[in-house]
């Protein structure tokens, strides 16, 4: 089957043209304007729904007008390949990213803080497996991180911005988001070095005083004793927080 | 006796309903359903909210985004995910809508598939590879409709054509047929008596919203209205008792509202004769 053959699809693709971009292409003849308006309302609605959801600082920042036309600019012209709904989000964050052009009346951190956004709507609700751990010395033992932490250094504080701070200056932010044990979504400010101990973690199978000293090391910073105590008080804060749960059980082999 | 996939009366369940039903049993709701497109792939709290009630109650799988008479390809791997989906939480049978959602690209809201031969054996032959993956008759609802773009025969017909062509079952949704007979100008009894007894999985009963006299929305936003609680009884005397599930979406109100209206639903079933409420699992 071709796809010239069907009539009936070049209606539907009509229709839903129309739906996305109402300004410029017009309705299929045989619908009246007052029924086809339902669905655009209806449609619009849906998606600004999903969006200011999602981005509901961001919006607010941005104002509802421009944030409409942004998400009229979406919806029109973004092939959103995701049945799920929870995913328009990402959705638009790639839509940001790749084929959105920044204005002049755009905040210039206005990607980081969709990023910012998204990702705690990811940690949130990300399927994962269940951690197996048993508490102890995380030093001395391999750790077990919160299954779902992801660490980001962004180039503006974005978890301070907020509709009545929203000009901060530029300030390199090392951000930790993750699920603790009860599965609430926290957040820690850190540092680039930390940042780099939590991707030597999340890789698993060594000690948290080992993936410390392999980063001191390849650091230049192996004999220094103050950095090697910064890094021990973080990482049982960072137990404390949720973002290691706890230590692999040990097996008798 | 029939064979339906639930017993009884069931209530759509959403993310706004986790906390407030909590302490509702499967004697009070005898069936739940979910849209897999919000559940499939969540885990944390709202994953293991959710499981606590599969655990509990019989469930079906509402879609929203397969869009069987899309233009655009079938999504092999979800429809795939739903399977597994299904498997994963004992979930008993899927429903979807008889329309699209998608036209180069999601657009996440129901738009009216043309009626016509055409559309007819493109969409069941869609249903057959749906039913092919996921081992088991997809069951099709009739949708709620605001334009009939391309109409080249009457709704009920098209339905009729496209259950017969994919040999699948049917989500009957009785305000959905109360709604396009007022947008469409039918006799919504004659309509209910040309669906095919056999063919019922079950029903939808809803509330919808009446943006002028000869305009009605479905929005699920609202109490079931009379003209659509007579249809249910009309539905239920004209086909037999079958089980029924209520919708709602928006502006959810106290579960204790929520109940009085189930409660209708089945002193609705009791009065046409039939209560045979049963666990299936």
């Amino acid at each position: 089957m071709s796809n010239g053959q069907h009539d009936f699809r070049v209606i539907q693709q009509g229709f839903a043209n129309h739906i996305k971009t109402p300004d410029t292409v017009v309705r299929p003849a045989d619908v009246d304007d007052r029924h086809m308006a339902i669905y655009r309302d209806l449609f619009f609605k849906n998606v600004m729904g999903f969006l200011s959801g999602g981005f509901p600082v961001l919006a607010e920042i941005i104002g509802e007008q421009r944030w409409q036309g942004i998400g009229r600019e979406f919806f029109s012209s973004h092939q959103s390949k995701t049945p799920y709904f929870l995913e328009i989000s990402r959705e638009f964050l790639s839509f940001l990213e790749h084929e959105y052009k920044l204005t002049e009346h755009d905040p210039a951190y206005m990607l980081e803080l969709a990023h910012y956004e998204w990702l705690e709507l990811f940690v949130d609700v990300e399927a994962c497996d269940d951690a197996n751990f048993v508490d102890g010395d995380i030093l001395a033992s391999i750790p077990v991180m919160s299954p779902v932490v992801e660490g980001f250094l962004y180039q503006y504080p974005v978890h301070k911005i907020s509709i009545t701070n929203a000009a901060p200056d530029p300030e390199p932010s090392a951000l930790v988001v993750y699920r603790d044990r009860n599965d609430e979504v926290g957040f820690a400010q850190t540092n680039p070095f930390t940042l780099q101990l939590l991707a030597l973690l999340k890789e698993g199978g060594r000690s948290a005083e080992e993936a410390l000293l392999l980063l001191l090391t390849q650091s230049g910073l192996a004999e220094n004793k103050a950095a090697l105590e910064g890094g021990i008080n973080t990482l049982r804060h960072w137990q404390q927080l949720g973002i290691i749960w706890g230590c692999e059980a040990k097996t008798t082999n | 006796m029939p064979n339906y996939p639930v017993s009884g009366t069931g209530l759509g369940l959403r993310r706004a309903l986790l906390g407030p039903l909590s302490s509702v049993n499967p004697e009070q709701i005898n069936f739940m359903e979910v849209a897999p497109e919000n559940w499939i792939g969540v885990g944390g709290r709202l994953g293991k909210a959710f499981r606590s009630y599969t655990e509990r109650f019989d469930f079906m799988c509402h879609g929203l985004s397969l869009s069987i008479g899309s233009p655009d390809e079938l999504d092999i791997a979800f429809i795939k995910q739903v399977r597994d989906f299904m498997k994963e939480h004992d979930i008993k049978a899927y429903s979807e809508h008889l329309s699209y959602c998608s036209s180069e690209g999601h657009m996440y809201d129901l738009m009216p598939i043309p009626f016509t031969e055409e559309a007819v054996r493109y969409v069941a032959q869609r249903i057959q590879t749906v039913q092919d993956i996921i081992e088991q008759p997809l069951i099709i609802e009739n949708v709620s409709a605001y334009a009939q773009p391309g109409k080249q025969m009457e709704e009920i017909e098209f339905l009729n054509a496209v259950v017969e062509e994919a040999n699948c079952r049917l989500l009957l949704d009785v305000n959905n047929v109360y709604v396009n007979s007022i947008n469409h100008g039918f006799d919504a009894k004659d309509y209910l008596q040309k669906i095919p007894t056999d063919k019922i999985s079950y029903l939808h009963i809803a509330g919808h919203y009446e943006e002028a006299v000869d305009l009605l929305v479905d929005t699920h936003g609202a109490s079931v209205k009379q003209d659509v609680w007579d249809l249910l009884d009309f539905t239920y005397q004209h086909h037999g008792v079958i089980p029924t599930l209520l919708e709602r979406d928006f502006n959810i109100p106290s579960v204790d509202d929520l109940m009085s209206e189930i409660r209708l639903i089945k002193q609705a079933q009791r009065l046409a004769g039939g209560d045979h409420v049963q666990r299936t699992a």
